[in-house]
């Protein structure tokens, strides 16, 4: 119950910020993701989780730059495969929030509109292992390379795919997932594709 | 960016979130190989602690029957029988035979000798435990731990503190390593690690129903328990379970002719796999038990102080931290 309850202030957290004016280069957007870490430590198994994430996130555009990224996610990760010998690792659930800076590039103009992103950053994570009493928190860092379909709407979807390390202690995670988005607010065009001047001569 | 380069960057991108999709979707589990070994505890009777004229003993009812019970349970649930060593007053006459400190150490030095660094090895122990102010030091108490006197006391050198017991288990040749302690003051035992207990080790103040989120409660101590994560603290401990925490008592009750503990964790071995993946872990096992503690034991003892302690009647099983688990029964 808690965790859907977090997941919905998530969502409403998104949906308000979404709705506020956004002069300037401000955009917003609503993402879910399903992800893929693998957790491991010193001489001890890398084994495979599963997991899932819904974000919501603001930027600042500035032509094909976006120097700043705020995202909070809330996501939940389920127990590890398990090794031969019986161990395994837990499932975590928890908030996180990041900042990213990237850049953004056209190199689909002629199909869907569609454009590439890459963004990278660092994250901070509350979390709590799951059916337990157990808080920890611990940081990350990130990399996503995004592709924005239709980007030339003023809604568009996108899809990701968001790379997460974790330093949990001793213990290293390492998370690759597939994201869908929704992104609300005025488009911003890259300048690989500048619009044509008035007047030009031939 | 012309055609070929087009599709060839479109492909790349196709591939990878395909490639991801795969991942996510593959998801096989491997049979599991480990030769495990118990040392299985149970005390009942701490000689003759009747005393005339009181009106509580010192003496338990069910320790025995968690402890044959556990063994019982362990064999049935992938733990070979031959490798599980089970000591209850009623399963020996004389103190060689019997749950002591003396026997306890003895059969933790036969592992130390025996046991592989791939094997598991699992101590359970159930019966009193007691809480030392002087040293801030919580012990639980095997045979001979409390005086055979009329007026009844501790000798703290029979008892095995956390410490102690620490020092053992190193000497195994082994990082895979269960202690499940069904005493009072047992949460003494369990290192939460870089993670932080959120219930308090007295659990009977969140008699008001407000237990909070373990993610908001991270939330509230962020920078001590990122600070904590910078520890990096030992990647394997035991995996430790306790009935209590260290504040507070563990019951045993004749309706389950266990205590509450053990009764859930052998029903646990049943029914916990939440996953049905055919193994249970240590953490499914303790979720089972957290999940049926309310409504078996908390939700008639809210508000209820014991009448002997005068500490709360309601109490909470813990386990230690870190993001590693182990397999505890097999399906």
């Amino acid at each position: 119950m808690r965790r859907v309850s977090a997941v919905l202030l998530t969502l409403a957290l998104g949906s308000s910020l979404a709705a506020l004016p956004s002069p300037g280069g401000f955009r917003f957007d609503l993402s879910a993701y399903a992800a893929l870490p693998v957790t491991w430590y010193a001489d001890g198994p890398a084994l495979r989780h599963s997991g899932w994430g819904a974000s919501a996130g603001a930027e600042y555009e500035l032509e094909a730059w976006v120097p700043g990224r705020l995202e909070l996610s809330y996501f939940g990760y389920a127990p590890s495969a398990i090794s031969e010998g019986g161990e395994l690792y837990r499932a975590w659930h928890g908030l996180r929030v990041a900042a990213l800076a990237g850049y953004r590039f056209e190199p689909f103009e002629a199909l869907w509109s569609s454009r590439l992103g890459l963004l990278a950053g660092g994250a901070l994570t509350a979390a709590g292992y799951t059916d337990t009493n157990l808080a920890f928190a611990y940081p990350s860092l990130l990399a996503e390379l995004r592709l924005d379909l239709a980007a030339e709407r003023e809604s568009f979807l996108w899809i990701g795919l968001p790379f997460e390390y974790m330093f949990r202690g001793a213990f290293r995670t390492a998370s690759l997932g597939l994201a869908l988005g929704w992104r609300m607010g005025p488009v911003a065009r890259a300048p690989s594709r500048p619009a044509p001047r008035k007047g030009a001569r031939r | 960016m012309k055609g070929p380069a087009r599709s060839a960057a479109l492909g790349a991108f196709i591939y990878l979130a395909l490639l991801a999709a795969a991942l996510l979707g593959a998801c096989s589990m491997g049979k599991v190989s480990t030769t495990r070994h118990a040392l299985v505890y149970g005390v009942s009777l701490y000689q003759s602690m009747y005393v005339e004229g009181e009106d509580y003993t010192n003496n338990l009812t069910y320790s025995d029957n968690d402890a044959v019970s556990m063994g019982s349970i362990l064999a049935a649930a992938g733990w070979e029988e031959a490798n599980i060593r089970v000591r209850a007053r009623g399963s020996g006459t004389t103190t060689s035979t019997l749950p002591t400190k003396a026997n306890l150490f003895a059969d933790l030095d036969d592992l130390a000798a025996s046991v592989s660094s791939s094997d598991t090895v699992l101590i359970y122990f159930s019966g009193h435990g007691t809480y030392r102010s002087s040293t801030d030091t919580t012990y639980f108490i095997p045979y001979l731990g409390i005086s055979d006197e009329a007026s009844p006391s501790l000798y703290y050198s029979l008892c095995v503190s956390p410490a102690e017991l620490a020092a053992k288990l190193e000497e195994l040749p082994t990082d895979k390593v269960f202690v499940i302690l069904d005493t009072c003051y047992s949460g003494g035992f369990v290192d939460t690690g870089s993670a932080t207990d959120t219930a308090p080790q007295n659990y009977g103040i969140f008699d008001d129903g407000t237990e909070p989120s373990t993610v908001l409660y991270a939330l509230g101590n962020f920078g001590e328990l990122l600070s904590d994560n910078a520890d990096r603290y030992n990647a394997t401990p035991p995996i430790t379970i306790s009935a209590a925490g260290a504040e507070e008592l563990s019951y045993e009750n004749p309706y389950y002719s266990h205590g509450i503990f053990t009764y859930l964790l052998l029903e646990s071995a049943e029914n916990g796999d939440s996953n049905n993946d055919g193994y249970i872990t240590a953490s499914e096992s303790y979720g089972y038990i957290l999940n049926r503690f309310e409504s078996v034991w908390n939700s008639q003892y809210y508000s209820s102080i014991d009448p002997v302690s005068g500490l709360y009647a309601d109490y909470l099983p813990r386990i230690s931290g870190g993001a590693r688990d182990l397999v505890l029964f097999e399906d």
